[in-house]
């Protein structure tokens, strides 16, 4: 061990102490808050916990959809975070361990879908998600064939995953780990006789476990907390989320204000995504950045 | 993935296949930004259950798309992709940007084809004009409102005033009382560009913009920065150095809770803010018409909030004509009653404003006829109503600028010139967008 | 400019691009396709409807770059992400330096710390807006009684303040995770050899643990300043609405302002352009003159 310094000790147990106060101070506030009973007048000014938790809790879970909505929620971050988890291993695997014709340009091509996030371009996403052909019919349009195809994915599990994997987080995120990955494992392989696919799925896949644990949880927090999208690609009650359903309790124009409901709401949406990150943390910064190997 | 979630996945497709199947009545999409969590959801939710109760051939379906603003881009959206509702609740500030659009199809053809006739004399004046565009009613006005003053009898009683402010002066004479009583804010507002300026404007008769206010076509401009409107803002800016105005934010939210803390004594606000206010204000509290300017001869009628239903195009007729029923069923008087009850709303019918007072509802609630009241004040050219395109930016506009004047960052002057300036490329770029 | 790669590599024409197949095809259906309509979009006036569109050219960005609001937007969206990323960082840094000597290997420790990162953008905004809304937020209330000037509605600098705050604290969590997980892999002998060569705890951060850590601060350097970029939209949205004045109008927020509530779509399109080409600039320069100074390994 290090040389003691007791006073650095004590300093660093002051930091964190301070930090975890930081952290859990809106947490703790958010339970004091639905903790009151309806009697909101000075709700937002209290201070301590109240005596209506339980009751609160009860009454928010106990509204119409939220049940469905938590299983749409799990629904669409799982398949959003095993989506993305396939389709980005497979990518990844291709930039770093290829030198191919357009190598650079196939990397920038997925990277550049880090800097324009789905806000920026959900109409035209939605034109595409409520017939997956549209491109090809305009292609063949401009070519001058009249197609007409229509597959529509609103209100539909696809249409609230597939938009959603349509970037590149995960493949950079990939590509940086591959990049730590000795060579020498790559170079023993091909002394061995093993091909580039017998290498992805016996050496790279299960070293690569970690990191996948990893990207799961980044990706499920990703798709859990989504709202724009689901807003628009589900007309029917029974396909919304969570998350929206957290701020159709949110007062409106004029309406009557229940903060203590919409926190008791907000803590039971905030629950699914915080225990994944919780009870999977291990994996998540081991496969991140410990360079085991 | 596992075979449960395969599962699921299947049942979720299964499911939204099968709902879209045919069915016996036909259905009527109507989208709209009520939660069902809260009061007026729950209302609308029961008017829709008991028109499709009262007949077998349509069937109103009850989507809530979120706020006024997700559920205009879920329209939107939708209508590119070919997949529009029948009905679209949209708020007054989007409202131009569907007026002025080839989307919609006007609620007097709706209604003319369906073979429905509607006495349009019957509803109220100036929230019909609102949606009144070449002569043609565009919109079916649904909840409709307009700002009234509230204020804190208690408040008042402990600062000696004894008389209700009813000019900006008098206002301002209480407002010091109040102040002195120990109010650290005496006199908020909330949606100040609504109720500071754009109603005042109207109940003063002053121009906002040309076009009567854009009312006659998109290509319109901002005038204000000429007339009374820079001297009310002035004023307020001058109160708010002085403390007799304190800013609580753009929205409700924040003077609805100051006032309710009984910080703030005098409360700006919607008509509609009944429900907040009687249900949190642990005082005794009361409500008035806007303040006039000393010397005003015929103060004009207030500037409507609320929204409207549109009808968008590109649908079969059955489901035109299943809109003009409920449209119809909205109207009547008991119904419309029954929403002004419930809703703090003003019905949109003269009938069921009498039918409101025959049965003595005002004696009890004496506010909710204010609101009517100020709507019912001879009208002028300038008080048509507002219909600017990129309206929501031009609100940004004047939000911020007002908030300018409240920090003292800028004279009312030149904030109202910024907001022209800022305001007027907006306006040019939208009318190159619509068609003649 | 070219990516890094392995040094050792496999062979084969088709075989990488069957891999890519799956990504480029969900990229080119529901990424590229939308966002060139969306490109295409900038070069038109048109109805939200797209019932009507004439080409302007390039006077959307002429628009743009003639407004003195919106350079003052670029602005506070740059002083924003660095002050975020910034204050973020370097608070993760020193809680994830103060464990790491006090607490090597709690787990519950960093459970503790790690669970705002799961927590919507928009509900953090809320949170944070409970706490510190002059008229009702039970701090600000208590920062009032104080005699602090506290008033993030009128005064844009208490604005800015407040959602930098928020934006950091979200993010702190995540940071705090990666940066103590960088620390425990340092191998100990390493530490224990500095100290033994009289190096104290200061030294032996700056000259050791610091350059240690380059790829996982690169790496939370690219996804911060994304962060910063583009997800802090919802706390934007929750907290301030871009007030007051404009004091908080960051980029993103004024494209969706402007795209989604004013339909002013081909000046919402233009702004997306010019918010991507800033963010690929400044992901380059990272690439550039930071990956060069980091050693993988």
């Amino acid at each position: 061990m290090v040389e003691r310094s007791p006073r650095f000790d004590a300093f660093c147990w002051l930091l964190l102490s301070a930090g975890l106060l930081l952290v859990f101070l809106p947490l703790y506030y958010a339970l004091v808050i639905a903790s009151q009973p309806d009697d909101t007048a000075r709700l937002t000014l209290a201070t301590l916990p109240g005596s209506a938790l339980w009751h609160n809790l009860a009454a928010a879970w106990a509204k119409d959809d939220l049940q469905r909505q938590l299983v749409n929620s799990t629904v669409m971050a799982l398949g959003i975070a095993l989506g993305k988890l396939s389709i980005s291993l497979l990518s990844a695997f291709a930039v770093t361990y290829f030198r191919f014709r357009f190598r650079t340009a196939a990397f920038w091509l997925i990277f550049i879908t880090l800097m324009l996030p789905v806000e920026v371009r959900i109409v035209p996403t939605f034109e595409v998600a409520a017939n997956v052909l549209s491109p090809v019919t305009a292609l063949a349009g401009w070519l001058g064939w009249r197609l007409e195809l229509n597959v529509s994915l609103l209100d539909s599990y696809a249409g609230l995953i597939l938009p959603l994997i349509a970037s590149a987080t995960a493949t950079f995120l990939f590509r940086q780990f591959f990049l730590v990955v000795p060579d020498e494992l790559c170079e023993a392989a091909k002394v061995d006789g093993a091909g580039p696919l017998r290498f992805f799925r016996d050496i790279l896949l299960p070293m690569s476990r970690t990191s996948m644990a990893a990207l799961f949880v980044i990706l499920f927090i990703y798709g859990w907390n989504q709202y724009l999208w689901p807003l628009l690609a589900t007309t029917r009650a029974e396909m919304t989320t969570v998350v929206i359903g957290v701020a159709r309790t949110l007062p409106t124009d004029n309406a009557d204000t229940r903060w203590n409901l919409t926190m008791a709401t907000t803590l039971l949406a905030m629950l699914p995504p915080v225990l994944v990150v919780v009870l999977l943390q291990r994996w998540f910064v081991r496969g991140l950045v410990d360079q085991e190997k | 993935m596992s075979l449960r979630i395969l599962g699921m996945l299947a049942a979720g497709t299964l499911a939204a296949l099968a709902s879209s199947a045919a069915q016996a009545a036909t259905e009527v999409d109507f989208w709209h930004a009520f939660s069902p969590d809260i009061k007026l959801g729950k209302v609308l939710t029961r008017y829709v259950e008991e028109f499709n109760a009262s007949q077998d051939d349509y069937k109103v379906v009850l989507t809530y798309k979120g706020t006024y603003d997700d559920t205009v881009n879920a329209t939107i959206a939708a209508y590119r992709a070919g997949k529009q509702p029948a009905i679209v609740q949209v708020q007054a500030n989007a409202a131009p940007t569907l007026i002025f659009s080839s989307a919609i199809k006007p609620v007097d053809d709706v209604m003319a084809e369906a073979g429905i006739e509607v006495d349009w004399s019957r509803y109220l004046e100036p929230v019909m004009a609102m949606y009144r565009y070449k002569g043609k009613q565009m919109a079916m006005p649904f909840n409709t409102s307009t700002p009234l003053m509230w204020y804190n009898a208690d408040a008042f009683q402990k600062a000696g005033i004894d008389k209700i402010p009813a000019t900006w002066t008098e206002l301002e004479a209480a407002a010091r009382r109040l102040k002195a009583a120990g109010y650290p804010c005496p006199v908020t507002s909330a949606w100040q560009e609504w109720v500071l300026l754009k109603n005042y404007a109207f109940v003063q008769d002053l121009p906002l913009a040309t076009e009567g206010n854009g009312m006659d076509g998109p290509d319109a401009r901002l005038v204000f920065n000429h007339n009374g409107v820079v001297e009310q803002l002035a004023r307020i800016g001058r109160w708010s150095k002085e403390g007799l105005f304190e800013y609580q934010g753009r929205q409700w939210t924040g003077a609805h809770q100051a006032f309710y803390a009984e910080r703030c004594a005098v409360l700006l606000e919607s008509s509609a803010g009944y429900g907040g206010i009687s249900q949190n204000a642990k005082f005794k509290f009361g409500a008035a018409v806007l303040p006039v300017e000393e010397g005003t001869k015929t103060p004009r009628n207030t500037f409507i909030g609320g929204a409207g239903l549109f009808v968008m195009k590109g649908l079969d007729k059955a489901v035109y004509d299943g809109a003009a029923a409920f449209f119809k069923f909205l109207s009547a008087p008991e119904l419309q009653f029954d929403w002004h009850r419930n809703s703090g709303y003003v019905p949109i019918t003269v009938d069921a404003y009498e039918l409101a007072r025959k049965q003595g509802y005002y004696e009890k609630f004496p506010h909710q006829e204010l609101a009517i009241k100020e709507l019912l004040r001879q009208p002028s050219e300038n008080t048509r109503g507002i219909r600017l395109g990129y309206l929501v930016q031009i609100d940004e506009i004047l939000n911020e600028e007002m908030e300018k004047i409240w920090s003292q960052e800028k004279s009312a002057q030149q904030a109202a010139d910024d907001m022209v300036r800022r305001a007027d490329p907006l306006l040019a770029r939208f009318a190159k967008t619509v068609a003649d | 400019m070219a990516i890094r790669g392995k040094d050792v590599v496999f062979k084969g024409r088709a075989l990488p691009w069957l891999l890519l197949a799956p990504q480029l095809l969900v990229l080119a259906v529901f990424f590229f396709w939308p966002a060139g309509r969306g490109i295409v979009e900038a070069f038109f006036l048109s109805d939200p409807f797209l019932d009507r569109s004439i080409y302007v050219g390039l006077d959307n960005f002429r628009a743009l770059f003639a407004s003195p609001e919106y350079w003052d937007s670029v602005w506070l969206t740059l002083r924003f992400s660095a002050a975020t990323t910034l204050l973020s960082m370097s608070v993760a840094l020193a809680l994830a330096v103060a464990a790491d000597r006090v607490l090597r290997r709690s787990l519950l420790l960093r459970s503790l710390v790690i669970w705002p990162y799961a927590v919507a953008p928009a509900i953090a905004g809320m949170l944070w807006l409970f706490l510190f809304h002059p008229a009702f937020g039970v701090l600000a209330l208590a920062l009032r009684d104080l005699g602090v000037g506290w008033n993030p509605l009128l005064d844009g600098g208490d604005a800015m303040l407040l959602i930098v705050a928020a934006a950091a604290w979200k993010q702190v969590s995540y940071n705090f995770v990666f940066f103590l997980a960088g620390l425990q892999a340092i191998p100990a002998s390493l530490i224990e050899a500095a100290a033994i060569d009289g190096a104290g705890p200061a030294r032996r951060l700056r000259d050791l643990v610091l350059p240690l850590l380059g790829p996982t601060s690169f790496f939370l350097l690219v996804m911060n300043v994304i962060y910063a970029f583009f997800e802090t939209f919802g706390i934007v949205d929750a907290i301030t609405g871009g007030g007051p004045g404009g004091a908080t109008r960051l980029l993103v927020y004024k494209v969706y302002k402007d795209g989604f509530q004013a339909q002013d779509l081909g000046s919402s399109a233009a702004q997306s352009i010019v918010l991507m080409v800033i963010v690929v600039a400044l992901t380059i320069l990272q690439f550039r003159f930071v990956e060069k100074r980091v050693s993988y390994a």
